[in-house]
């Protein structure tokens, strides 16, 4: 079973509600995430994406992080399974997951962590695919061989 | 076999070439799209995204006024509406983008697909398969082992087994 914690980001990129859009924006910039979390205390409160700080440019009114960061967000936990996040990405187009543990924030899921999370079950499971297929292969030449006239005989011989 | 058209988002937004920067992100904002593909004569020719914006804007200062002409990444990079989704995997592999805009035979935008999207959906078609194929070998063995086992009682109700 996987689980949050394997493939979460630890590093998280965190800014102050008081913040400026600019310095929100040139932070993105310069750590190249495309989502901020808004800490306080080391308790997230609220996320802040690029297309948040679109808006803010776009109301002329908007200079600071909490005019524009969004409040709705779904926590996880560490032990949350893979399987409940992809389900919600899904169903309910959540394309960010905040991973908490005693009130901290410990880590973040975004949509890159989940594409590459997906590559690499899509690889282990064409893996899987192959070995299941050479196991099984084997098992019905060995079926066949035994109970032909040549293994027949060659049991006989050995007996 | 799972074709691009059926992943795809059917309504992408697009702008022309000459639309003003403050328009395009006028009309991103509050969308989950996350990018504008501009075109022109309904062919894309571009396509500007949430960080293009946030770079342009915030960081380089240019004029919002100015045309999305300007900003964008261009020549954005298509697939085509009928390709498999493991050809378009190998795009995305090799050009490393995250949304690209569909086109059809004559090079007319008609949707938008990222890059997610194809991950998950190869990811439930291999999954579908691998599920399917172990049935189909499981019920072989089973019949093989009541084949091999019960021969040599079967003969002796069918004598064509001889």
């Amino acid at each position: 079973m996987i689980r949050a914690n394997t493939i979460m980001t630890e590093n998280v990129v965190t800014v102050n509600e008081a913040a400026s859009l600019k310095e929100a924006a040139n932070l993105m910039l310069n750590k190249h995430v495309s989502t901020l979390m808004v800490a306080k205390d080391s308790k997230p409160i609220a996320i802040l994406t690029e297309n948040d700080i679109v808006r803010g440019f776009i109301s002329k009114k908007a200079g600071k992080v909490k005019d524009v960061m969004s409040k709705n967000f779904l926590t996880i936990n560490p032990e949350t399974a893979y399987i409940f996040i992809i389900k919600k990405l899904k169903e309910e187009k959540i394309r960010l997951f905040p991973v908490i543990q005693n009130n901290k924030l410990v880590g973040i899921i975004t949509e890159t962590d989940i594409v590459d999370a997906t590559r690499d079950f899509t690889r282990f499971h064409q893996i899987m695919q192959e070995a299941i297929l050479a196991a099984f292969g084997l098992v019905t030449a060995f079926f066949l061989f035994f109970f032909s006239p040549l293994g027949q005989s060659l049991r006989n011989s050995l007996a | 076999m799972a074709r691009i058209s059926t992943i795809m988002n059917a309504n992408p937004l697009t702008v022309k070439k000459d639309t003003t920067i403050f328009e395009a992100a006028k009309l991103m904002a509050n969308k989950p799209h996350g990018c504008v593909i501009v075109i022109e004569n309904k062919k894309p020719v571009g396509i500007i995204t949430d960080s293009d914006l946030v770079k342009n804007l915030a960081y380089k200062k240019i004029n919002p006024e100015s045309k999305v002409a300007q900003i964008m990444s261009s020549p954005a990079t298509s697939i085509m509406h009928n390709s498999k989704l493991e050809n378009a995997n190998k795009i995305i592999d090799t050009k490393g983008f995250r949304k690209y805009p569909v086109v059809d035979k004559e090079g007319n935008l008609v949707g938008l697909v990222n890059e997610n999207d194809v991950v998950q959906a190869i990811n439930d078609n291999i999954r579908f398969h691998r599920n399917l194929q172990n049935t189909v070998l499981i019920l072989f063995v089973v019949f093989e082992f009541f084949v091999f086992i019960l021969y040599r009682y079967l003969i002796n109700y069918f004598p064509f087994l001889r």
